[in-house]
């Protein structure tokens, strides 16, 4: 009589373990990036960067943002969207130089 | 609320002599009102306004004095309740009512045989602009960013503030070098800015005075209505008058650009309650001519002035359909749209670089910047 027996080897949990580790760095990286920065619209950021190196007393870069005189075209441009045709697109409807 | 009007006049015989006064039963103290030519005429006796708080008679006095050297010298007092202050109705508003009344008297004076008829027609003028004072206490948000932009003093505090943030010894000192006059109550100024959400003031540690600090600032502009636009798209009120409408108001805009001259126009016609309910109504439809709706007390002539000061202006324009009847369309909107100041931010920084702004205003500012940003 012959018997067998089968000398099972444990199952290898560490890929998955591995796996889960990086998934899991990766999600609080991931969260933690948005709740500190992405949340926040672009303006946000760059005031709270410049208000970072004002604290510190350190130069920073010019900001680009929209000018008073492009913040008004833009506003402008938008509420003149409704009376556009394709061939009043060309026409002078875009304001380049609205000035206070 | 304004409590009336009484005109007095200087003559050298009898002195100090009330004129006329709204309504009758408003008391006229001849102390008060001598109170009152003093101040104007410690000023040089020029032609000129005064501000008088009258503790007796529990009033302040908005006076305007035509001068010494003028024909017949007349003191235009509006009454006031204590608390009251002229800069709540808006600068221009009360140089136009002034300006009214003095040509109204002007012509009393050189037509005395219709004086009767003048004084009535006069005495009404004085009712309505006390009724349109009252009015101009409960202007809109919009109408209030417009009273900002139409008052000298106060599109000049809007320009001083778009620069930086300033204390508020600072800002009457820049506001009155610029203007070359004093500014006696910096806080009533101040008020369309506070009721607009456009200022926020704040204390700096170290600093020895409130800062003022601008979080909105708005543009002031004709656009397409947008409503009245969609119905013309949708061939409303009929099809003829609505591409008649669409061809009008693109041949508008195509030459159209806000500029200054033309925003204080359009600012000046937004404070008027009257025009401003009739622009209002004529944003949701169009209306035929006859059938406009009547503000309380608006006779047909009331109606048609406005009507014509809004044609002239370019605000409505009056079309014909197919059957020969006639449509007010509303043919520019007459807008004043806050918006985020984020060009402040460059300002700020550039200052701080330069040594202009310091620091903790900065920082402040930016607090006040972010915050408006998330509202």
């Amino acid at each position: 009589m012959v018997s067998y027996n089968f000398i099972r080897e444990g199952i290898d949990f560490s890929p998955l373990v591995i796996g889960l580790t990086i998934g899991l760095v990766g999600l609080v990286i991931g969260i933690g990036a948005y709740q500190l920065y992405f949340k926040y619209p672009p303006t946000v950021r760059k005031i709270r960067k410049l208000r970072k190196k004002i604290r510190k007393n350190k130069g920073s870069k010019t900001i680009t943002l929209n000018s008073y005189n492009e913040k008004i075209n833009n506003i402008y441009q938008h509420k003149t969207e409704s009376l556009k045709t394709p061939q009043s697109e060309s026409e002078i409807f875009q304001k380049d130089s609205i000035k206070k | 609320m304004p409590k009336g009007f009484i005109i007095t006049k200087w003559t050298e015989d009898k002195g100090l002599v009330v004129q006329i006064k709204y309504p009758e039963s408003i008391s006229v103290d001849l102390d008060d009102m001598m109170r009152i030519f003093y101040a104007h005429i410690t000023g040089a006796g020029e032609a000129g306004n005064v501000f008088v708080r009258l503790e007796k008679a529990r009033s302040n006095v908005s006076s305007h004095f035509t001068g010494m050297e003028s024909d017949n010298p007349y003191m235009i007092n509006l009454m006031l309740e204590l608390g009251e202050y002229p800069e709540i109705y808006g600068e221009k508003i009360l140089e136009e009512i002034n300006q009214d009344i003095i040509n109204y008297l002007s012509q009393i004076d050189q037509n005395p045989e219709n004086a009767p008829d003048l004084v009535r027609d006069l005495v009404k003028y004085l009712k309505d602009s006390l009724f349109l004072l009252e009015r101009l206490e409960n202007l809109s948000k919009e109408q209030k960013l417009a009273q900002i932009y139409s008052g000298e003093k106060t599109r000049t505090i809007l320009d001083i503030l778009q620069e930086r943030a300033r204390s508020k010894r600072e800002l009457q000192g820049v506001l009155e070098q610029k203007l070359g006059r004093l500014i006696s109550n910096l806080d009533i100024v101040l008020d369309p800015f506070v009721k607009t959400d456009m200022i926020r003031q704040d204390w700096v540690e170290g600093s020895s005075d409130i800062l003022l600090f601008l979080k909105s600032d708005f543009a002031i502009m004709r656009i397409p209505p947008e409503k009245i636009v969609e119905l013309a798209k949708e061939n409303k009120p009929d099809p003829k008058i609505a591409e008649k409408y669409l061809e009008t108001a693109r041949n508008f805009f195509k030459d159209y650009e806000p500029n200054e001259e033309d925003n204080l126009k359009i600012a000046s016609i937004m404070i008027n309650p009257d025009i401003y309910d009739y622009i209002v109504l004529f944003r949701e439809k169009p209306y035929p001519l006859k059938k406009i709706p009547k503000g309380p007390g608006e006779s047909f002539e009331t109606i048609s002035a406005l009507m014509r000061r809004l044609e002239e202006n370019g605000i409505i324009t009056v079309l014909e359909d197919k059957t020969g009847m006639k449509w007010v369309f509303l043919l520019t909107d007459v807008i004043a749209e806050q918006f985020y100041p984020e060009y402040l931010i460059e300002k700020i920084r550039q200052d701080f670089v330069e040594g202009i702004l310091k620091k903790d205003i900065a920082i402040k500012h930016l607090d006040i910047l972010e915050n408006a940003y998330s509202k």
